[in-house]
């Protein structure tokens, strides 16, 4: 197991070696030129473009850049943003705490609803739970992000004042009253999927020879449920549900604009924006790490769930 | 220049500013409706004096770029910035003339060339440190070193020397007279800056792990990125004599989505929001009993632009045709009602006739206003011989403020009614700056937007008609080069001394441009500026991005 963890590990290098070719070049096809954004419009002396210019990195050709570029970042040099003009990995370093909590509390969320809201809907086939569950998820599932996180500021902000309708809170429990809503907004999708695939995934194992011998043996229908049919309709939900942890930080992109929280995911909007390319960068790359540590987890999570599942040489 | 706000993901605005506005109409008052503008927008209570204490939050639309006056040439970092440090002057008198402030007295010599300050003695630091000669002598050269790559830089373009002759005085010559410099003195170009913290700082200085230090109102807190930047009251303040600071605190909240800034308000979770209301949204901000929607004169206008440098819009007759087809008023009026002024074929808003009122007033009386005229469009579009070159054309404009993209969509259809079929040509804020700056040679048609930097005729029409400033970088984006107008525009600016001579060239610059229409003005927009009931003392202008917004702010109940 720690061997493949190992080799799954070195295949990152170049991915992220890819990548971070590809989003240099990409960013410098898109049109517009950061000095002329970032000075926003006047007329300024030859020799103080000149300068930002040198500032930035973005004299040369584009290969001798990224080869510039490559250098520095292998000594742990990311470079400065062009706007913010601040170390890129501090800035990393300061907004990704906001971005994990949200997408935690979305996550505990999720699971906490959709897999007990699936294994009702699975146990009582098409009654009326069944029915109000796909109802929901075929709600939840069409609404985007932002807009759920529009409407649950009207609602719950402007017309109930429950909760507060933008900002981050200052000590833990303020954080969590802060996070509820964006975190709830950006739940209600995977809420949809994860809720879908355990009702199918438990209806599959639930149909299936060994619960029924289960059922004849005279065995609880709880432990049934819980200690034979879930475990082994764990495998699909899981593989969806890693996957919409990936659907979360995008879809945090989008919620933390619309909620003003200072997380990657509004960090990612504005230098895409201004067209800073430190910022870009390093985000897409830390995107490409986050993704495959994912898909890494969740292989490894299958081998515990099902012992049957092992890595080796 | 400014730039209109960038905003972002409102696809579903108007839903949700339904819902608001429905929900603000549970309160029983409503606001009095826009007023008319003027320096201090809202009113305090009345018997109810300025009170030590209480906090502010201000909603900005995106992050600020620096705490360093030397980066600050945006919408959003002044707030902060221009509370932090000061200017040598103000502007004053509803922002249309300078007043003293760090220097306490200034004088130009007769050839234009040698202004001489009086800088104010026992002014402190907020560290407690005293603010010198050399305190300013550094923060000028320092703005004026390439090096440091400023955004204001150019302000001081034609400064040659920066010297200080005593203890309290500073002498600033220029290579050659100029009549805007005056002005950069009450710009972030001139904020005094401690010698001994920058230098302490490195290049730290206005970042957020050291953020800033001067000799301002408020002093620096904290700064977290991507959420808010937060003050507290400097009680040492120096002018205190004429008002506060009197908040114990304000923070300045970045909200990049209009519909939760509006929801901010709704709720009392916002305070003070200034520029940043979407038009399409005033109403619903009007309905909320616990807020005041005010609008302030603006130097700021919108038009449609034309590349002149390009065929067919080289060919005057097609500028005045489409110019003649296009009703501006419509849109202004759909956009803005009351809170836009009447435009004419000018940038110079007269708001901007800061100096020879009469002379201005003659001449805008004079000035095309292409009211719509169809049969008098396709008249001019037969003459000009190149109608069957129009169509296909681009605009190119961007979508997240209704108003600039409103111009472009009933410009596409009164090009209709001429038979001229243009394209849209959709681009992000972002994109659309970069054509505006750019090198004005990738764009037909272009939606753009001007704010003047400073209460002068001339800081609009040098920028925006000038040839030298049709290159990339410059603001020429109508690409206009008209050697009689670039004679004018230089000659004015060669002689500060002379206003009647200065407004005289100004006017016929301005009279040779209307005739050219290489530009169609749609809107002089106001600014708007929400704040809570519970506030008293807030004052801002025209040029409400140089000012120090929150000094005399005070909570009233």
């Amino acid at each position: 197991m720690a061997g493949y963890v190992v080799r799954r590990l070195l295949a990152l290098i170049p991915v992220l070696l890819f990548v971070s070719f590809v989003t240099f070049g990409l960013v410098r096809l898109a049109p517009g030129d950061p000095v002329t954004i970032v000075l926003g419009g006047r007329k300024v002396d030859p020799a103080t473009a000149q300068a930002l210019r040198e500032q930035f990195g973005l004299t040369g050709d584009p290969i001798t850049q990224y080869v510039a570029w490559l250098g520095r970042a292998l000594n742990g040099d990311l470079g400065e943003s062009y706007r913010l003009r601040q170390d890129v990995l501090d800035l990393i370093a300061d907004r990704l705490p906001i971005t994990l909590e949200l997408i935690a509390i979305s996550m505990v969320l999720a699971i906490g609803i959709a897999i007990p809201l699936g294994i009702a809907q699975a146990r009582r086939r098409d009654s009326a739970i069944d029915y109000v569950g796909s109802l929901l998820a075929l709600v939840g599932l069409s609404i985007p992000v932002y807009f759920a996180a529009m409407v649950g500021v009207l609602v719950f902000a402007v017309w109930l004042g429950w909760l507060p309708a933008f900002g981050s809170g200052e000590d833990p429990i303020d954080r969590l009253v802060h996070l509820l809503l964006p975190a709830g907004a950006l739940a209600l999708g995977t809420i949809a999927l994860t809720s879908r695939m355990t009702r199918s995934s438990m209806l599959e194992v639930l149909s299936s020879d060994y619960i029924e011998a289960a059922r004849a043996k005279g065995l609880p229908e709880r432990t049934i449920l819980v200690k034979h049919a879930f475990r082994n309709a764990l495998i699909p939900v899981l593989t969806v549900t890693s996957l919409q942890v990936g659907f979360l930080i995008v879809g945090s992109v989008l919620v933390e604009t619309t909620m003003g929280l200072g997380g990657i995911g509004s960090l990612i909007t504005d230098a895409i924006q201004n067209r800073d390319y430190p910022v870009i960068q390093a985000s897409v790359l830390l995107l490409t790490v986050a993704f495959a540590l994912l898909n890494l987890v969740t292989d490894v999570l299958y081998a515990v769930i099902d012992p049957r599942i092992r890595y080796g040489r | 220049m400014r730039l209109s706000p960038s905003r972002f993901g409102r696809l579903v605005a108007v839903i949700a500013a339904l819902a608001i506005a429905a929900a603000a109409c549970g309160g029983s008052t409503a606001s009095s409706g826009p007023s008319d503008g003027g320096a201090s927008a809202v009113p305090a209570t009345p018997g109810a004096g300025p009170t030590q204490g209480g906090t502010l939050v201000a909603a900005i639309e995106g992050e600020p770029t620096s705490l360093d006056p030397a980066f600050d040439y945006d919408f959003v970092s002044g707030l902060a910035t221009s509370s932090i440090t000061e200017p040598l002057l103000v502007f004053c008198e509803n922002d249309t003339t300078l007043c003293p402030n760090l220097a306490e007295s200034w004088e130009a010599s007769a050839d234009g060339l040698t202004y001489t300050l009086k800088i104010r003695q026992g002014v402190s630091f907020q560290d407690g440190s005293p603010m010198t000669v050399e305190d300013v002598v550094f923060s000028l050269n320092r703005i004026r070193d390439p090096q440091l790559g400023s955004y204001v830089g150019w302000m001081l373009g034609s400064v040659s020397d920066v010297r200080a002759t005593d203890d309290s005085t500073v002498v600033i010559t220029l290579a050659q007279p100029d009549a805007l410099f005056e002005y950069a003195l009450a710009s972030t170009a001139a904020h005094v800056v401690s010698k001994a913290f920058v230098e302490k700082s490195g290049d730290k200085y206005g970042k957020p792990e050291v953020g800033s230090m001067g000799t301002g109102p408020f002093k620096f807190a904290e700064w977290k990125t991507g959420d808010y930047q937060r003050l507290v009251r400097n009680d040492n303040y120096w002018n205190k004599a004429n008002g506060g600071p009197y908040l114990d605190e304000v923070t300045i909240k970045i909200l990049p989505e209009p519909t939760t800034r509006v929801a901010g308000l709704q709720t009392g979770e916002i305070d003070y929001m200034i520029s940043m209301v979407p038009s399409d949204q005033y109403a619903t901000v009007q309905a909320m009993s616990d807020v005041t929607l005010s609008f302030i004169p603006s130097y700021y206008g919108e038009w449609i632009t034309f590349n002149t440098q390009k065929a067919p819009f080289d060919n005057v007759k097609v500028r005045q045709a489409m110019n003649y087809a296009f009703d501006k008023r419509a849109v202004r009026q759909l956009y803005y009602g009351p809170n836009a002024d009447e435009t004419k074929a000018t940038l110079v808003n007269p708001t901007l006739w800061t100096f020879e009122k009469e002379a201005w007033q003659a001449a805008w009386d004079q000035l095309p206003a292409y009211d719509v005229d169809l049969a008098k469009a396709k008249q001019l579009l037969d003459e000009s011989g190149v109608a069957d070159q129009l169509n296909g054309k681009e605009i190119a404009y961007y979508e997240s403020t209704p108003s600039i993209k409103g111009a472009a969509e009933a410009f596409i259809e009164a090009m209709g009614k001429l038979g001229i079929e243009l394209k849209a040509r959709k681009v992000t804020f972002q994109e659309s700056v970069a054509l505006q700056f750019g090198p004005h040679d990738d764009y037909d048609i272009l939606v753009a937007s001007w704010g003047s930097d400073f209460p002068d005729a001339s800081g609009n029409l040098r920028p925006n008609f000038a040839s030298e400033n049709a290159g990339a970088g410059g603001a020429n984006s109508s690409n206009y080069q008209n050697p009689a107008v670039d004679e004018l525009l230089a000659q004015q600016n060669a002689i500060p001394n002379d206003k009647a001579e200065r407004a005289r060239m100004l006017i016929e610059a301005q009279r040779l441009i209307a005739e050219d229409s290489p530009v169609i003005v749609t809107a002089y927009p106001r600014w708007p500026l929400a704040t809570n009931k519970r506030l008293g003392g807030v004052e801002a202008a025209s040029l409400w991005y140089w000012q120090s917004l929150f000094k005399n702010v005070y909570v009233v109940k």
